[in-house]
């Protein structure tokens, strides 16, 4: 048995002994991540203030909880994400504004800091009832307490891998959400009426994204997605609680394996492991509210995070919206079971909850109408190109229905999402919301949709597009199955829940060990380079960084400028209004930029738009995007989408060459072209 | 049924509703202008720069490459402008294609690999499963020109032009079924429907 050892000092002294270490220790941090004086290699850097960006999260989150939830205390992971999910809505009012600034993104992480140094000074005592746990969990089962140190390092491992990896994807990143980071940053809006990635999602990520570059450079800003969300997950699973209970910490080791050793699908720096903790942290704030809080502490919290959420990515926006209908549906119907139904009083808190979520929704469906003509694409088209249909005209319903099925059986990277949604079908879910069930039909729901809307597409994509969800889903089954107590699991159905789930995980870990082993090396090898380059400086910056403001220099600061070029990140969107056309035919201002018909329509459509400089990369200098070349090929793809968009870009880009001779050219280098559209070229 | 139950079940109606409505606006298909313009200008740009046969052999508006079909080859790997491509088919294969409502010709120019089989395989070409011809085929590479009346296909639905072939081989370390490769596929108006 357990005896508790008598401390030598007094209860208060320690606990405000062990509080002062953290406040210490996060000052020391934030001295070391933001202090030029400290020189350090740009991972370091970078590592510490993506570890203050999470703390300030947590810092937001708990003055919320505060505010909302006085009499009940949210476990670090769920304020951290309820602190995101304030950021999101202060970040998209920013936005909305034109207000935000880099100065801006520190301002907000120092905040959050100084709110959670404020509030762990507030609970210093609950601080110390958790190291205590630690300390007597690590005492009654070593191998255990070992076992967990070893997924924790996994945890760390993944977190300065991301920080570490410098990869970026050229057709996704450094055309566009780059860019967009960078038009966040230097002109406080995300107004980019020519961005097909700007149409399609709300622009959260971006917004993330952007809290991370004042110590991070362009090429480690995979730190967010793939590190601090990664933290956060952790934090998340460690953290959930059913009726006082906690996750069995064999049942979170088996999870948090399962979870840091799925192989990594994401191509780009767009959400995915954002969406995967946020629709966690959906499933765990439904699951943590209940009837006794006040009405605001009940919904604020479920409103922020799900406004959060479908920022990150449209696809996203389904699943809060049906997920937390059904939960009040199923509430409704509890009520109705129970014989004490008074509709008026049931529906009060859902239509709060709807009329806080579409608030915080407000600033960001503002901006996307501002950049886009939109409020919620694909609802309403605003700038996106009715001609670019997602949705292929021969396929036969069958074939909808066999194109479903793979998505959802052929998933990678859950190879077992099938046995765990099975798993969650059975499983005992007993909260008044019944917030696993309602996620797992909300996710059904989502398949469904997308799969329609995007027949062109493909299995591997799709799967991507719903990992989020996907993998909540898995991580809400086995944290709903694991709460649950042994000995209430009564008849066949629970304890079959149970057992599949484990199947599921330990099936994954065979499918996923050569990547994860894989991936572990990569990770410790970028590391280990990354930590040994100069601290940065001017030495230390890309050649584009110094060819791209050159170019620029062309065009007189204030005059707007329509650019294709492979790197946009790298021009100063403050001295100019750049227009960056990432993905030829998707997206453009009304009447919409004219294709197949010539370069002189595309420089009077310019005209009418204001844009009197165009900088373009030539076709046979271009890096990646816009090779012609590539992109005539790809006309006679055998996959649908690629000959849907192929003619936009070989049109454009014969177009632009045109233009080349037809009109003055203010400067050429490395094959990216100024053009003055309103001069004409002289007489050859 | 207590009113708060009859509420109930109108909130219940009224949400299925507006949830058919949305899918059934989700479904609804109109196919842009726009995209006839953009299929001429491939067509166009593929006879200028030489990729004429990639794309007679690419599905486009009028012609679908579905079921059956392995992808497009050519003499050298990835080589677009190569007048030597094709694509195999197994044992079956379905193209689907744009009706018109008016009699048309369906040519198609192939072969078979004779050498795997030893002897000429029965080929059949069916429109919408109703069986139009079967022929032994013959050596070497081959045209078969067929004529599909008007009433078979409405004009703007899709039809399915299935090719059969009675026997598949295997060649060398390629594992695929191979029945019949396709060189050329080409749907034209019959000039002599009608006639006498």
């Amino acid at each position: 048995m357990l005896v508790p050892r008598a401390s030598r000092l007094p209860k208060g002294t320690v606990a405000v002994g062990a509080v002062a270490l953290r406040v210490v220790a996060l000052l020391a941090l934030f001295i070391y991540a933001t202090q030029p004086g400290i020189r350090k290699p740009e991972l370091y850097e970078t590592a510490a203030w993506g570890v203050l960006v999470l703390i300030a999260f947590a810092g937001f989150g708990a003055g919320l909880n505060l505010l909302v939830l006085p009499t009940r205390r949210a476990d670090f992971g769920l304020r951290a994400a309820w602190g995101a999910s304030v950021l999101a809505v202060v970040g998209g009012a920013l936005a909305a504004a034109s207000a935000f600034s880099r100065t801006a993104a520190v301002v907000s992480v120092d905040l959050g800091l100084v709110a959670y140094c404020a509030v762990a000074i507030k609970e210093r005592s609950e601080g110390l009832r958790s190291l205590r746990f630690v300390t007597r969990v690590s005492r009654r089962n070593g191998l255990l307490a070992a076992l967990v140190g070893v997924v924790l390092i996994g945890a760390a491992v993944h977190y300065l891998g991301a920080v570490a990896d410098p990869t970026s994807n050229p057709y996704d990143d450094d055309v566009a959400y780059f860019a967009l980071v960078r038009k966040l940053t230097d002109t406080g809006t995300l107004v980019e009426p020519f961005s097909f990635r700007r149409l399609s999602a709300l622009g959260g990520q971006i917004y993330y994204l952007a809290l991370v570059t004042p110590h991070a450079t362009y090429r480690h800003l995979n730190t967010f997605d793939r590190g601090v969300c990664v933290v956060l997950l952790v934090a998340l699973v460690l953290g959930h609680r059913h009726r006082g209970r906690r996750l069995p910490l064999t049942a979170s080791t088996l999870l948090l394996g399962f979870l840091l050793t799925l192989p990594n699908t994401s191509i780009n720096t767009a959400a995915h492991f954002s969406g995967f903790a946020f629709f966690v942290a959906l499933f765990r704030t439904l699951s943590f509210v209940r009837d006794g809080d006040p009405l605001l502490g009940r919904v604020l919290p479920v409103a922020l995070v799900s406004a959060a959420t479908c920022t990150l990515r449209q696809n996203y926006l389904s699943v809060p919206v049906v997920m937390l209908g059904l939960a009040y549906l199923y509430r409704l119907a509890a009520a109705r079971k129970k014989g004490a139904l008074d509709i008026k009083a049931e529906l009060r808190e859902p239509a709060v909850l709807a009329g806080l979520t579409l608030l915080a929704l407000v600033p960001w469906l503002v901006l996307a109408y501002r950049s886009n003509d939109t409020f919620l694409f694909p609802m309403q088209v605003g700038t996106y190109r009715k001609a670019m249909d997602l949705q292929s005209p021969t396929v036969t319903f069958p074939q909808e229905i066999r194109f479903l099925f793979s998505v959802a059986l052929e998933n990678e990277p859950i190879r077992g999402l099938g046995v765990i949604a099975l798993a969650g079908a059975m499983a005992k879910d007993d909260h008044p919301y019944r917030p696993l069930r309602s996620l797992w039909i909300a996710c059904a729901f989502s398949l469904v949709f997308l799969s329609h809307a995007f027949t062109l597409s493909d299995t591997g994509n799709l799967g991507r597009y719903l990992f989020g969800p996907f993998a909540g889903l898995a991580t809400a089954t086995v944290l709903t199955i694991g709460t649950t107590r042994l000995d209430r699991l009564r008849g066949v159905k629970n304890r079959a829940a149970l057992g599949l789930a484990i199947v599921a995980m330990l099936a994954q870990f065979t499918h996923s060990r050569e990547k994860s082993v894989k991936f572990f090396q990569t990770a410790m090898r970028n590391v280990d380079m990354q930590r040994r380059q100069s601290p940065p400086s001017l030495e230390t910056l890309p050649h584009e960084a110094f060819m791209y403001p050159h170019i620029q220099s062309f065009v007189p600061a204030g005059e707007t400028m329509a650019v294709m070029v492979d790197d946009p990140y790298y021009f100063d969107f403050s001295k100019n209004r750049i227009l960056n056309l990432d993905m030829p035919g998707f997206s453009s201002p009304r009447p919409g930029m004219p294709y197949f018909q010539g370069p002189e329509k595309v420089a009077d459509y310019f005209a009418a738009q204001g844009v009197r400089y165009l900088v373009f990369v030539r076709p046979e200098f271009s890096h990646w995007l816009y090779q012609r070349e590539f992109w005539f090929a790809r006309m006679f793809n055998e996959e649908e989408i690629w000959r849907v968009t192929a003619p936009y870009f070989v049109d454009q880009i014969d177009s632009f060459t045109s233009l080349a001779k037809t009109r003055k050219v203010l400067h050429e280098e490395a094959g990216i072209v100024v053009l003055d559209l309103a001069a004409r070229a002289a007489e050859r | 049924m207590s009113v708060a139950s009859r509420r109930l079940s109108s909130l219940r109606i009224a949400l299925l509703a507006v949830g058919f409505a949305g899918l059934g606006l989700a479904c609804s298909k109109r196919v842009d202008p726009e995209v006839a313009v953009r299929m001429k200008f491939v067509e166009d740009r593929a006879k200028a720069e030489d990729a004429s046969v990639a794309w007679s052999l690419t599905s486009r508006a009028d012609v679908f490459y579905d079921d059956g079909w392995y992808p497009v080859e050519a003499e050298k790997k990835g080589d677009i402008h190569s007048h030597e491509m094709w694509r195999w088919m197994g044992k079956t294969s379905i193209a689907r294609i744009r009706g018109t409502g008016k009699p048309m010709r369906l040519s198609i120019t192939g072969w078979v690999p004779m050498h795997l089989f030893g002897s000429p395989p029965l080929l059949t070409l069916r429109w919408n499963g109703r069986r139009l011809e079967t022929f032994l085929a013959p050596p070497g590479h081959f045209t078969h020109t067929i004529s599909v009346p008007a009433d078979l296909h409405a004009e703007g639905s899709y039809g399915d032009f299935m090719i059969e072939t009675s026997t598949v081989g295997h060649d060398g370390d390629d594992l695929r079924d191979l029945g019949y490769a396709l060189a050329a596929l080409d749907w034209a108006p019959d000039e002599d429907a009608g006639a006498p």
